[in-house]
């Protein structure tokens, strides 16, 4: 089929497995109009060097004109409910610490002490100021400078301006924003479409369930750039076909000013179109029950009725609203199919994906670690709706930190998304690997014009903000 | 080991008064006593970091953190679970009995000087 932009053709589908323009007209409930919007931006074709995934000079340059110049999600709120709560923000060597400095405050201040520049911050926790191991030097939470030991020795330090160096902070949806540029725009220029689209899921309103921090042999881009697309399902996860709609995925971008964002809607219980015309929906949805219910152990898994009159997505969606209406007491007769079950991720630029929906409520951050450009981290949380009937706010999960050579697998509370994570982890360091060894005459990355298409932008993003 | 008895009374449970830590120092030893859930905790009142107090500091569901530079402490094991501390917290063998509490404090920790304040 031919879309919109030109010639380009938007997704595969089959008689068993419609585009998701499709589904979500087919849906058993009313799908929010952000859901339904489409981009308005589709990035030219070209070739992307694969030095910059290893060049540590390009590194530097994203350093100097990337992480000191943009808005980069660190946190969640909830990681720091109380006054003097602090959480440890590193990108690569850069690092900072967001602080609940007041009531209703978040500051974040550069990781380094004014006076001989020792990391003040080693870890997330609490402390009732902030003070430095090795003098004393210590700083109030709002970052006005407290105490020098030996005040008399420091005549030359005034201490109106040994105020600590702060990055602005803002937040939205529970996640806290920091741009170190003090002359950036304000975040809500950057957030685009994503306030209005995530509006009728209220993110603030959800909290950490798990947190996991994986180190991984390969540069950030390469890290993010696998879960930017689902073409890699075919053959990364395979088991995945039956119920599945990868090649099916829709893929949107928006650019609007300051505003790079796009968006993939995977569908779930309906088989891949690799499948074709004759693949079973009803295996389809039993799959998806099944998928479902290693997230809910304990609950009787139901299967396909044939004789129902819902689809077999609906079927799947309204078993998802009950069980998590009896977990959670709360209310979800009124969430469509496509929020209940399906995979739809957010990307802003440069790192920061939020999911949006119960299918998979995931939040990636993909950071450079280290001063090494062939090593990064990537953390993903999975948040989850605060519980109904006047439940107090659950705390947020501690982080999980999974080494390098250490699988998801290590991180029981996941489930079978270890299984998939471990899967695509297995890529990583070949593809780190691979592109080095890359001939002179072939060293470039080739996209597909659809399902590649938020990579592509993102590189276009990227360049024009290093001023390449 | 020292010439302690096994079981030393440290405190009342009424001694909390409505609080979560009560600070003690018995035999030269600097103890601080926390309600963790139902449960009591002795602990040396030594950060293992910088040797500073903790009873200023704040006290979670199973941990709590140092005031001072936060190195934070699991109450059941004492592992510094995250923040600059690398030692663990010296925990004593504890008991309630009545309203009495007991620790024993034969294995005390060593201390090379008196601890700051």
């Amino acid at each position: 089929m031919a879309g919109e932009f030109g010639d380009i053709v938007r997704g595969f589908s089959s008689k068993a497995s419609p585009l998701v323009t499709g589904l979500l007209e087919a849906d058993s409930r009313a799908v929010p109009a952000g859901l339904k919007q489409q981009g308005n931006y589709l990035p030219p074709s070209r070739q992307i060097p694969l030095s910059r995934y290893y060049d540590p000079a390009f590194a530097e340059l994203e350093k100097e004109k990337l992480w000191k110049k943009t808005w980069q999600y660190a946190c969640r709120e909830e990681d720091i409910p109380e006054v003097g709560d602090r959480y440890k923000y590193d990108v690569g060597t850069l690092s900072w610490f967001i602080v609940r400095s007041g009531p209703g405050e978040i500051r974040a201040f550069n990781n380094s002490c004014l006076h001989r520049g020792t990391q003040l911050c080693s870890s997330n926790g609490w402390s009732e100021s902030i003070r430095c191991p090795f003098h004393a030097w210590e700083w109030k939470l709002d970052g006005s400078l407290k105490n020098i030991p030996s005040r008399w020795d420091f005549p030359q330090v005034k201490t109106e301006e040994f105020k600590l160096p702060e990055a602005r902070v803002a937040t939205w949806g529970g996640f806290v924003f920091i741009n170190p540029d003090p002359d950036a725009a304000p975040l809500e220029n950057y957030l685009g479409v994503m306030p209005d689209h995530f509006k009728s899921w209220e993110p603030e309103n959800r909290f950490t369930a798990f947190h996991i921090r994986k180190r991984v042999r390969a540069n950030w881009k390469i890290t993010m750039e696998a879960f930017l697309e689902s073409y890699h399902v075919v053959e990364t996860h395979t088991e995945s076909l039956g119920f599945t709609g990868d090649a099916s995925t829709q893929y949107d971008i928006w650019e609007q000013g300051d505003a790079h964002i796009s968006r993939l809607i995977t569908p779930l219980a309906t088989p891949s179109p690799h499948l074709g015309d004759g693949a079973s929906i009803a295996e389809a949805a039993n799959y998806a029950f099944q998928a479902f219910a290693l997230a809910m152990p304990g609950v009787p898994v139901p299967s396909f009725d044939v004789d129902s009159k819902l689809s077999g997505r609906a079927q799947v969606a309204e078993w998802r609203r009950q069980m998590m209406g009896a977990g959670l007491a709360r209310d979800f007769s009124s969430w469509p199919d496509v929020t209940m079950i399906d995979s739809v991720e957010y990307h802003m630029f440069p790192n920061f994906c939020p999911w949006y929906g119960e299918g998979l409520p995931l939040v990636y951050q993909f950071l450079p670690y280290g001063d090494d450009p062939n090593q990064s981290v990537m953390s993903v949380r999975l948040t989850a709706p605060l519980p109904g009937g006047g439940a107090p706010r659950p705390p947020s999960a501690p982080i999980r930190e999974i080494g390098f050579d250490e699988l998801f697998n290590s991180a029981p509370e996941i489930g079978l998304l270890a299984v998939i994570f471990d899967q695509d982890m297995s890529n990583l360091p070949r593809i780190q690997s691979g592109l080095r060894a890359a001939s002179d005459t072939r060293a470039v990355a080739t996209f597909g014009r659809y399902q590649e298409q938020r990579i592509l932008h993102f590189h276009e993003v990227l360049e024009k903000t290093l001023g390449l | 080991m020292s010439d302690f008895p096994e079981w030393t009374p440290l405190a009342d449970i009424a001694d909390f008064a409505g609080e979560r830590k009560l600070v003690r120092s018995i035999y030269g030893i600097d103890l601080l006593l926390m309600l963790d859930g139902a449960d009591v905790v002795v602990a040396h009142n030594h950060c293992t970091h910088m040797g500073r107090p903790l009873d200023r500091g704040k006290l979670m569901a199973g941990q709590i953190s140092c005031p001072f530079h936060g190195a934070c402490f699991d109450l059941r094991t004492g592992a510094a679970r995250s923040g600059p501390a690398v030692a663990p917290l010296h925990l004593f063998p504890a008991r309630v009995d009545g309203q009495t509490i007991y620790a024993d404090l034969r294995n005390k920790p060593v201390t090379l000087w008196a601890r700051p304040t």
